[in-house]
C-alpha cells in the first residue's frame, strides 16, 4: 500500500500536502539513502585491494591442503622421532662379570667329544658367523 | 624463511627414503662375489669362500681352510664338502645374514661417500658396512665383544639368474646329520661359538644370545660347581657357566 502510494509521489502524480511533515521527513530519507546505496553501486576498488582479495581468498581455498600437509609431515616426524628415541637399543651382556675365563675342570675324568660329532661341529663352527 | 624451512624438510625426507632405498637394494640384491672372512677375538679365524646370492638364496663354496658347501634356499640349510648336501642341524648364517637382520631392528645411519655408502649402527655388536651403488656389499665389520669379524668382497658382480649348471650338480638330501637335541637346543641360543682344544680336550666355547660366556665338554663326572649335567646315550655332557645362566640354560633343555 505504501509502495502504491511512494511510487504515485515520486512519478508526480500525488501531491504531499504541506501539513504532513511526517511523509516529507521520511521521503527525504529515502531520498538520501538511494543517493548512498547509488554511490555505493558505482564503487570500484582499486586494482591492489582486488589483488589482495583474491589473494585472501586463494589463502582460504589452499588452508585445507595447508593444514593436512602440516599434520603428515608432523606425523612423519613424530614417527622418526619413536623410531631414533624408543627402539629398543642393544643390551650386550650384563652378566661378563663374575665368570672365570678359566674353569677348574677335572681333567682326569674328562674325555674327548665323539669324533663324528666334532666334524658337524667344526664344520658349522667353519661356515657360520653366529646365530 | 618458509621456503628454507621447506626445502630443509623436503630435503630430510628425501634423505630419510634414500636411506631406505640402498638398503633395500641390498636386502633384494643377487651377485656373485668371492670374499675373505678374517675374524679376531676369542679365537683368530680366516676363511676364503666364493658366494652366489640370488632372490634369497644363498650357495656359499668355502675353499680355504677346508672345502665346504652350504646352501640355503626356503628356510632350509644344507650342508657338506661335496655336492651331496644333507639338511643342516642348526641354521647357517654368515656374517651379511646376522646385518640383514640386525639392521631390520636397529636405527642405522647412510652416508654417500660417492662411489660407495657406508652404513652404520650398534645392534648385537657394532656394524660398519660398505655397500656399492648397486647394493652389493663391499665390506662388512661387526665389533661383537671384543670379536672383530671383517667379511671383504674381492671381487664382486651382479648375477640376473641363479647359477643352473651349478644348482643341477647339488643333490640335497632332506635326512637331518644328527646332533643331539640337547645340544642342539643350546647351541640355537648361542650369539655363536668356537670349538677349542682345552688340555688335549676338545670343548665348545660360546657366547651366549644374552651376552653370557658358556663352556661345554663332555666327561664322566661334573669339572666344577656351577655345572650343569646334561646326559647323553652313553656320555655325559657338562655344561659351565654362572648360576643365573645354567637356570635359563635348564628351561631352553626342558623345553
Amino acid at each position: 500500500m505504501w509502495n502504491d502510494r511512494l511510487n504515485r509521489i515520486l512519478d508526480g502524480e500525488e501531491r504531499i500536502s504541506k501539513d504532513d511533515e511526517n511523509l516529507r521527513s521520511e521521503l527525504l530519507i529515502y531520498k538520501r539513502i538511494m543517493e548512498i546505496y547509488s554511490m555505493k553501486l558505482d564503487y570500484r576498488p582499486s586494482n591492489n585491494l582486488k589483488d589482495k582479495i583474491l589473494r585472501k581468498l586463494e589463502r582460504r581455498k589452499r588452508l585445507p591442503i595447508l593444514i593436512l600437509s602440516t599434520a603428515g609431515i608432523t606425523a612423519l616426524f613424530l614417527i622418526l622421532f619413536v623410531q631414533f628415541f624408543f627402539t629398543p637399543s642393544p643390551n650386550p651382556s650384563s652378566s661378563m662379570a663374575g665368570i672365570p675365563n678359566e674353569i677348574n675342570l677335572n681333567e682326569k675324568n674328562m674325555v674327548s667329544f665323539p669324533n663324528d660329532l666334532v666334524e658337524v661341529l667344526k664344520t658349522i663352527e667353519l661356515v657360520s658367523d653366529g646365530f | 624463511m618458509k621456503k628454507n624451512f621447506i626445502i630443509f624438510i623436503v630435503s630430510l625426507l628425501l634423505l630419510h627414503l634414500f636411506a631406505e632405498n640402498i638398503v633395500d637394494l641390498w636386502k633384494r640384491v643377487s651377485y656373485h662375489s668371492r670374499r675373505v672372512l678374517i675374524e679376531t677375538g676369542v679365537s683368530s679365524r680366516v676363511r676364503l669362500e666364493e658366494i652366489y646370492r640370488w632372490m634369497g638364496n644363498k650357495l656359499v663354496f668355502v675353499l680355504a681352510p677346508s672345502n665346504v658347501i652350504w646352501f640355503r634356499t626356503n628356510g632350509k640349510c644344507y650342508l657338506g664338502d661335496a655336492y651331496n648336501l644333507r639338511r643342516s642341524p642348526l641354521e647357517i648364517l654368515d656374517l651379511e645374514d646376522l646385518a640383514l637382520r640386525d639392521i631390520e631392528k636397529a636405527k642405522y645411519t647412510v652416508v654417500n661417500k660417492g662411489e660407495y655408502y657406508e652404513i652404520s649402527f650398534e645392534k648385537n655388536g657394532k656394524y660398519l658396512i660398505f655397500l656399492d651403488k648397486t647394493g652389493i656389499p663391499i665390506k662388512i665389520k661387526r665389533d661383537y665383544m671384543g670379536t672383530v669379524s671383517e667379511l671383504i668382497f674381492e671381487y664382486r658382480e651382479p648375477i640376473d639368474k641363479p647359477p643352473e649348471e651349478i644348482l643341477s650338480k647339488l643333490s640335497l638330501d632332506e635326512s637331518e646329520i644328527y646332533l643331539p637335541k640337547p645340544l642342539m637346543a643350546l647351541l640355537q641360543n648361542f650369539r655363536f661359538f668356537r670349538i677349542q682344544n682345552y688340555k688335549g680336550n676338545m670343548e665348545i666355547y660360546g657366547i651366549m644370545k644374552n651376552g653370557a660366556k658358556v663352556r661345554i665338554c663332555f666327561g664322566t663326572t661334573p669339572p666344577s660347581t656351577g655345572t650343569l649335567t646334561i646326559e647323553l646315550n652313553n656320555t655325559r655332557l657338562f655344561v659351565v657357566t654362572d648360576e643365573k645362566n645354567l637356570e635359563m640354560i635348564k628351561e631352553i633343555i626342558n623345553k
